[in-house]
C-alpha cells in the first residue's frame, strides 16, 4: 500500500466530492473510479462504492416496501367498500409484510364468506311470502322484510322504531307477543287483527318466537299472515253447511207432509199419495206405512193412488212391494183411486196384483172396509 | 432405535419416541390440501391407531391454502390425536399459527410455541389418554 498522500489536485478528490453530491441527489448508481495505486484515497473509494451498493440496495427495498405499503392499502380500502376480490401478493421471504400481506387476504375471504352467507339469507327474508317483523324487547320494531311493508303499506323508515302495536288491532295481541318476548317462551301463535297504514282492519295469523344470540334474548321474530282469504272460504263453508242443513231439514219436513197417515178407525188408516211417484218417495211412502201400521196396530191401510199422475212399473212394483211388506205386518193393502187408464196400464204391465185388494175409488174403497164392520 | 421419517412434498414426517410425531414443513412450502392429506394419511400410518402427539414445525413456511387449515380444524383426520403444539417462528407463520388457534373447533388441545423445548416439554407433560382411542372433529 502507498502511503504517501495524494496531491490536493488528484482528480480521484473531485471524483469522489462528484460522486458524493450524486449520492445525496438519490442518484444511486454514482460510482468512482480508483486509480489502482492501493493507496489511502483507492481505500476510500472503494469503500465509499460499497456504501453506494448498499445505499441502493436499500433505496431498492424501501421502494419494493413502499409498493407493497400501496397494495396493501389497496386491498384495506377494496375491503372496506366490501369488495374481497383483490389480493395482496406474499413474497418468499415469511417477512412482517409477508405476513401482513396473508393475513388480510385471509380477513378478506372470511368477510367474503360471512357477506355472501349474510347476502343469501336476506335474500331468503326478502323472497318470503309471511310478514317478518323483528321487535327488540322493548316491543319497538327492529326491522322488517319486503313482505310486511307491502302488507301493511308503510315504508321501511316509518315502521323501524315503532312499537309494534301499530300493526295490531287488539292490544292484547301486542301484550301476547311481548310476552312470548319475556317469558322467553319458544314460537306461539295466534289469530287476531291487524290494520294497514290506511286503517284498513283484516284477519292476521301471527306467530312470534324469542330470537336468542350467545344465550341472551335479542327480541322477538313475529311472522304475520292475512287470513282474509281463508276466513272468507271458512264463512263460506259454514253458510253453505247451514244451507245444506236447512234443505235437509225442510226435505224431511216435506217428505213428512208428503207421505201422511190417516187414521180413519182403530184399524183402518189412509194414505193419500198426491204427485209423482220417484223411488226415493216410494221408499219414503214404505217406510211411513209400515211405522204408521205397527204404532197404530192398523189391520187395513188403504192406500189411494187418486193423486198419482203416472203409474208405470216403478209405481206399480213400489205399490205391491207397499203390499207384501204390509201383509208381513199382519195387515192388508186396499190400492184405491184405480182410475181407468190406470187400470189399463196395470194390465198391459201384466203386474201381479193378487196380495193387492182394490177399489176405484177412495170412497168406496173406505165404506167397504168400515161397512165390515172395522 | 432410527426414528422413522416419511419425506412428502412439503413437509418431513417422522415418528418420534413415546407417541411424538413431529411434521417439519419445509421452507418455503406452500401447502395445498393435497398435501394436507397426505400427511395426514403419513401420521394414520404411523401411529397406527395408538395414542399420539403431534409436534408442527412451521417455522419457515411460507404459505397454507385455505382448505388445508379448514381441513385440520374441523375434520376429524387423525385417529387417537391428543394434543397438537405447533411451533411459529417467521411472521406468515405466526399468522397461520393463530389462524388455527381462532378457528379451531376440535376439542383436542393445540398450542403454539416459539421454543421447540417448551413445545416438547408440554406435549411430554400431557398424558397419553388410555383406553379405546378417540375420534375427533
Amino acid at each position: 500500500m502507498n502511503s504517501q498522500a495524494a496531491p490536493p489536485d488528484d482528480p480521484r478528490i473531485a471524483a469522489i466530492l462528484a460522486m458524493l453530491s450524486q449520492l445525496r441527489a438519490g442518484d444511486w448508481s454514482a460510482r468512482a473510479a480508483g486509480s489502482g495505486h492501493d493507496d489511502r484515497l483507492d481505500q476510500v473509494i472503494e469503500q465509499l462504492n460499497r456504501l453506494a451498493e448498499d445505499l441502493a440496495a436499500q433505496h431498492a427495498r424501501w421502494a419494493e416496501n413502499e409498493r407493497r405499503f400501496e397494495e396493501l392499502l389497496d386491498v384495506i380500502s377494496s375491503i372496506a367498500v366490501l369488495d374481497f376480490t383483490k389480493k395482496a401478493s406474499v413474497g418468499d421471504e415469511g417477512s412482517v409484510m409477508d405476513a401482513i400481506a396473508f393475513g388480510l387476504n385471509e380477513l378478506g375471504h372470511e368477510l367474503a364468506m360471512s357477506t355472501v352467507s349474510r347476502a343469501h339469507v336476506d335474500n331468503i327474508i326478502e323472497s318470503m311470502r309471511d310478514a317478518l317483523v323483528v321487535v327488540d324487547e322493548q316491543g319497538s320494531i327492529k326491522t322488517v322484510n319486503r313482505a310486511a311493508l307491502q302488507l301493511f303499506g308503510y315504508k321501511k323508515q316509518a315502521l323501524v322504531a315503532q312499537p309494534v302495536a301499530l300493526l295490531f288491532t287488539d292490544a292484547q295481541a301486542t301484550r301476547q307477543v311481548l310476552k312470548a318476548m319475556i317469558s322467553q317462551a319458544d314460537a306461539s301463535t295466534l289469530e287476531t287483527s291487524c290494520r294497514t297504514a290506511g286503517g284498513h282492519v283484516f284477519p292476521a295469523s301471527v306467530s312470534a318466537s324469542a330470537l336468542h344470540a350467545v344465550g341472551d334474548m335479542q327480541g322477538i321474530v313475529c311472522t304475520i299472515r292475512d287470513i282474509s282469504e281463508r276466513k272468507e272460504a271458512e264463512e263460506a263453508l259454514r253458510r253453505s253447511i247451514a244451507q245444506e242443513e236447512t234443505i235437509r231439514a225442510q226435505a224431511a219436513i216435506l217428505a213428512e207432509l208428503s207421505t201422511p197417515l190417516i187414521p180413519i178407525s182403530d184399524q183402518v188408516v189412509v194414505m193419500p199419495l198426491i204427485g209423482t211417484l220417484d223411488s226415493q218417495r216410494a221408499q219414503q211412502v214404505l217406510e211411513s206405512l209400515l211405522q204408521g201400521i205397527a204404532a197404530t196396530r192398523a189391520e187395513i191401510a188403504i192406500l189411494d193412488i187418486t193423486g198419482v199422475p203416472i203409474v208405470d212399473t216403478q209405481v206399480a212394483n213400489a205399490l205391491i212391494q207397499a203390499a207384501k211388506a204390509v201383509k208381513l205386518l199382519g195387515a192388508q193393502v186396499i190400492l184405491t183411486g184405480i182410475r181407468p187408464e190406470v187400470a189399463q196400464t196395470l194390465v198391459g204391465l201384466d203386474i201381479d196384483l193378487r196380495d193387492v185388494l182394490t177399489h176405484s175409488t177412495l170412497q168406496s174403497g173406505i165404506a167397504a172396509v168400515l161397512g165390515s164392520g172395522r | 432405535m432410527e426414528a422413522e421419517e416419511i419425506v412428502i412434498r412439503t413437509s418431513t414426517v417422522r415418528m418420534e419416541s413415546q407417541g411424538l410425531v413431529r411434521i417439519t414443513h419445509h421452507p418455503g412450502a406452500v401447502q395445498t390440501l393435497d398435501d394436507a392429506q397426505a400427511i395426514a394419511a403419513v401420521v394414520n400410518t404411523l401411529m397406527q391407531g395408538q395414542q399420539g402427539k403431534l409436534l408442527i414445525d412451521m417455522r419457515r413456511i411460507k404459505s397454507q391454502d385455505r382448505e388445508v387449515r379448514e381441513y385440520y380444524t374441523q375434520q376429524g383426520y387423525t385417529i387417537g390425536l391428543q394434543a397438537v403444539a405447533i411451533l411459529i417462528g417467521s411472521p406468515v407463520s405466526r399468522v397461520i399459527g393463530n389462524l388455527y388457534i381462532g378457528f379451531n373447533k376440535s376439542e383436542i388441545p393445540t398450542r403454539l410455541f416459539t421454543s421447540e423445548a417448551e413445545a416438547i416439554a408440554w406435549l411430554r407433560e400431557l398424558p397419553l389418554a388410555g383406553g379405546a382411542d378417540s375420534n375427533h372433529s
